[in-house]
């Protein structure tokens, strides 16, 4: 009943959106003084508003509402100094906006119409339902179920282990199986690498996933261990100044070798592999030695991969470790297209436009962000109070514990604190005693 | 040189043939095209830095210019020969890719109007944002130098293939911006590192660059040193669209004859330089009388002296927060980060509390060590 209710409801914003007469966009902006203005692009208007702490109107055309809820700018095409040009004022700075008629006289606007979600200009174009927002409702499977086809989308940023870790991934997992399987996970890479055991968790936790779920790499930055998370996904995007590669494996300033160095290309083969890619080149992104070239048919694209320098292209040669580019990533379907924006990414990802089907993924991200910077912060404060004020040390110490469960691979990994907090437990019963017996 | 020369001829003949089509169009339709200068002057990390093209972007979106001009000027060394070293290595640009990445997809991404980068200089990390736009200019006499930096970055690792790791990353990172700017990786290669050679190959207009030697026009074989363009050469070889005066000759290449130049990007940026600048020397006066003070705090003067060294200190604190290029240059030539100018302002703080509640003990100056305090948390 619930669910034909909500159907019944969007059906009516549609048709109400369908309704409207102009093919132009509609929006809604609400003003500080709680006045508010609803119109269309092309929009005849007087405007006033302050510019540095002066009062100014302008009386134009409305060419574009542009920018997030709180800070649209407005462009209005009219008369400044005498000169036609296109204005574009802060929706802050705006006092009063009203719609004029074409012999320039004004009609006011509604007031008092505003809610909290009024801010945000409502752009809809007539008979598109997809700028209509979303519901989410829970399907007769027993999923969850998004009006609107669209992904989890999370960052996942910064030193592979410490800011960017599998929890987050597997976060994000669990909400997309809220929605049952074939959803699309995106993850947002932008990562210099960093641990290889965090490696092999997102190893284990990806090949799992990639059995019901469409994963997604969207590569600003992926080197090391964030070229490994990356290889994984069913489908690599780059940003034009991405970089994927140089995922040699070291301890103190050597790389691994021998046995070692096997079972890592071995294993880095094999991620490609589940990749639907080329382990030829993926190895050269682990050991300088390993080669690849290709060659490229010119009618029908197709690519074939060598372990040597024979092909037309040089992808690497025996003295350099790999990292790959646009360019170059593209051109050997090492990557599966280019996208600089959320938009240009729906498109390849054949999604009709970019929709989140929640939040969930920035927040797991900023979430663990938030943590890690206080814990950046906290820490080093904690030293200094430990040491300035010793007297204090049962509640610092105590403190000191809680960040382990907090924040574990800040201290451990980031910081050089010992992997096991049990040396800190004992320092604190021993502090408890020598204080009971003082007080004795 | 032959061959350069006409080759020359054959680009200003056909960037005439431009600037008079586009400028008839442009008078005809929309009348006299506004443009907006964006000065990146100076150091790479202070003086060009994020926090006020944010401001910029702001400004630009108000303004909806026709044409965006980014005026580059960042050159670490005036001699012929990168680290010289007679220049002042603090003025060197700062080695932060990532931040630079993020200002130049912000630039690309939230402005719509055309935009134009015009080198007037650039020798280093410079010389990334030169090659991140497609339409470039270059003054006469302009370098395109400098960026060994960027594999610079990975020395010092021994091991071979850790080596090799480290700098395929930067040189990876380092070509991104040429990617974004529609230059082959060929180009950066060569430009990062010294053993590539660099080679470029014509086949009508269209030019394909090899790392080798073996093109018909040789601009890097030396395996010592990267390749680095001059505004001639970049000209010649299709990297550079044309070579300019001055704006107005810029602008008349871009196809316009007649413009509106919108300068408070230029007052913005120019303020913004000065501002910090003389508040980062306010700050070295301000250490330099911390300091002093705390060598007098002791005895009866000793809370009144280490009350205003942390006055000093907080003066310092505030300018840092106020503007991130302080924060990065006190990093830089100081070794201290806001964390650990807090950490120092509290142990005064407490060193005061101590003292006013009778508590001395002996502990002397500690919190004015500069540096100490903060440590990153290890020997708990």
């Amino acid at each position: 009943m619930q669910i034909r209710i909500v159907t019944i409801l969007t059906l009516f914003f549609g048709l109400l959106a369908g309704g409207g007469a102009a093919s132009a966009e509609q929006y809604e902006l609400t003003f500080s003084n709680g006045s508010s203005w609803r119109g269309d692009d092309g929009a005849r208007v007087d405007v006033v508003f302050n510019e540095q702490g002066i009062e100014q109107s302008i009386q134009g055309v409305v060419k574009k509402i542009d920018g997030r809820p709180g800070f649209q700018i407005v462009f209005v095409r009219g008369l400044i100094a005498g000169r036609e040009a296109t204005k574009g004022i802060f929706a802050p700075d705006i006092v009063t906006m009203t719609n004029a008629d074409a012999a320039g006289n004004s009609t006011t606007s509604g007031t008092n119409t505003a809610t909290s979600d009024s801010k945000k200009p409502i752009r809809k174009k007539a008979g598109e339902d997809s700028s209509e927002p979303a519901t989410t409702t829970m399907g007769e499977n027993g999923f969850l179920k998004s009006s609107k086809p669209g992904v989890f989308f999370m960052p996942w940023e910064g030193p592979v282990g410490i800011e960017a870790r599998h929890d987050e991934i597997k976060a994000i997992i669990e909400e997309a199986d809220k929605y049952g399987p074939g959803q699309i996970i995106v993850l947002q890479i932008n990562s210099p690498g960093g641990l290889v055991i965090e490696g092999d968790k997102i190893h284990e936790t990806l090949k799992d996933v990639k059995q019901r779920h469409r994963v997604v790499a969207w590569i600003k930055e992926a080197i090391s261990a964030a070229a490994f998370t990356s290889l994984h996904c069913d489908e690599i995007y780059f940003m034009k100044v991405g970089a994927m590669g140089s995922a040699v494996m070291f301890a103190g300033q050597t790389a691994i070798s021998g046995g070692e160095l096997n079972a890592w290309l071995e294993k880095f083969s094999e991620v490609a592999d589940i990749g639907g890619r080329d382990p030829i080149i993926a190895r050269c992104m682990v050991t300088r030695t390993a080669m690849a070239s290709y060659d490229k048919d010119e009618d029908t694209g197709k690519v074939t991969i060598y372990p040597d320098m024979r092909g037309e292209f040089n992808l690497s040669d025996e003295n350099n470790v790999l990292t790959l580019n646009v360019d170059n990533a593209i051109d050997c379907g090492y990557a599966d297209g280019v996208a600089d924006t959320t938009d240009e990414l729906a498109v390849l990802l054949d999604l009709p436009e970019w929709h989140e089907v929640n939040d969930s993924g920035r927040k797991i991200h900023e979430r663990w962000q938030r943590n890690v910077k206080q814990c950046r912060e906290r820490i080093p404060r904690l030293n200094a109070e430990l040491q300035r004020n010793p007297e204090k040390a049962i509640t610092l110490l105590k403190e000191l514990l809680g960040w382990y469960s907090r924040c574990y691979p800040v201290l451990v990994y980031e910081m050089g604190l010992p992997p096991d907090p049990d040396p800190i437990r004992r320092q604190i019963e021993e502090l408890r005693r020598q204080r009971a017996r003082q007080r004795n | 040189m032959i061959l350069q020369k006409s080759m020359s001829m054959i680009s200003l003949a056909i960037a005439g043939l431009t600037a008079s089509f586009t400028g008839l169009v442009n008078a005809e339709d929309t009348g006299v095209p506004v443009v907006y200068v964006v000065p990146m002057s100076g150091q790479m990390g202070t003086d060009i830095h994020p926090s006020i093209y944010d401001d910029v972007i702001e400004d630009i979106l108000k303004v909806q210019p026709d044409v965006i001009v980014y005026q580059l000027k960042s050159a670490d060394i005036d001699t012929n020969f990168y680290l010289a070293g007679n220049d002042d290595r603090r003025e060197f640009g700062m080695a932060k890719i990532g931040e630079y990445r993020e200002l130049v997809r912000a630039l690309h991404q939230k402005l719509d109007a055309r935009q134009v980068m015009w080198v007037e200089d650039s020798v280093g990390l410079g010389s990334l944002l030169a090659l991140s736009w497609p339409e470039m200019y270059m003054s006469e006499g302009a370098r395109l130098w400098g960026l060994a930096r960027v594999s610079q970055m990975a020395a010092g690792w021994s091991d071979p293939d850790v080596a090799s790791k480290m700098l395929n990353a930067w040189v990876g990172m380092g070509n991104g911006f040429l990617q974004i700017g529609g230059y082959p990786l060929e180009i950066g290669w060569a430009m990062m590192r010294p053993e590539y050679a660099l080679s470029a190959s014509f086949k009508g207009r269209k030019v394909t660059w090899t790392n080798d030697t073996g093109g018909q026009w040789v601009v890097d074989s030396n395996k010592e040193g990267v390749a680095n363009f001059n505004a001639s050469l970049a000209e010649d070889m299709g990297l550079s669209q044309g070579t300019v005066a001055n704006l107005d000759d810029l602008m008349f290449l871009l196809g316009y004859r007649e413009y509106d130049e919108v300068e408070s990007g230029k007052d913005m940026v120019t303020k913004y330089v000065e501002d910090w600048r003389r508040t980062f020397e306010r700050c070295k006066s301000w250490y330099a009388d911390a300091q002093q003070k705390l060598g007098w705090a002791s005895g009866d003067e000793a809370i009144r002296y280490l009350g205003a060294a942390k006055t000093d200190l907080e003066r310092i604190l505030r300018a840092c927060k106020q503007y991130p290029a302080v924060a990065a240059r006190w990093q830089q030539d100081y070794g201290t980060s806001i964390l650990q100018l807090e950490l120092q302002i509290e142990g005064i703080k407490d060193q005061i509390g101590d003292m006013r509640r009778g508590r001395n003990g002996g502990r002397g100056n500690r919190g004015g060590t500069p540096g100490r305090g903060g440590g990153g948390g290890r020997g708990l």
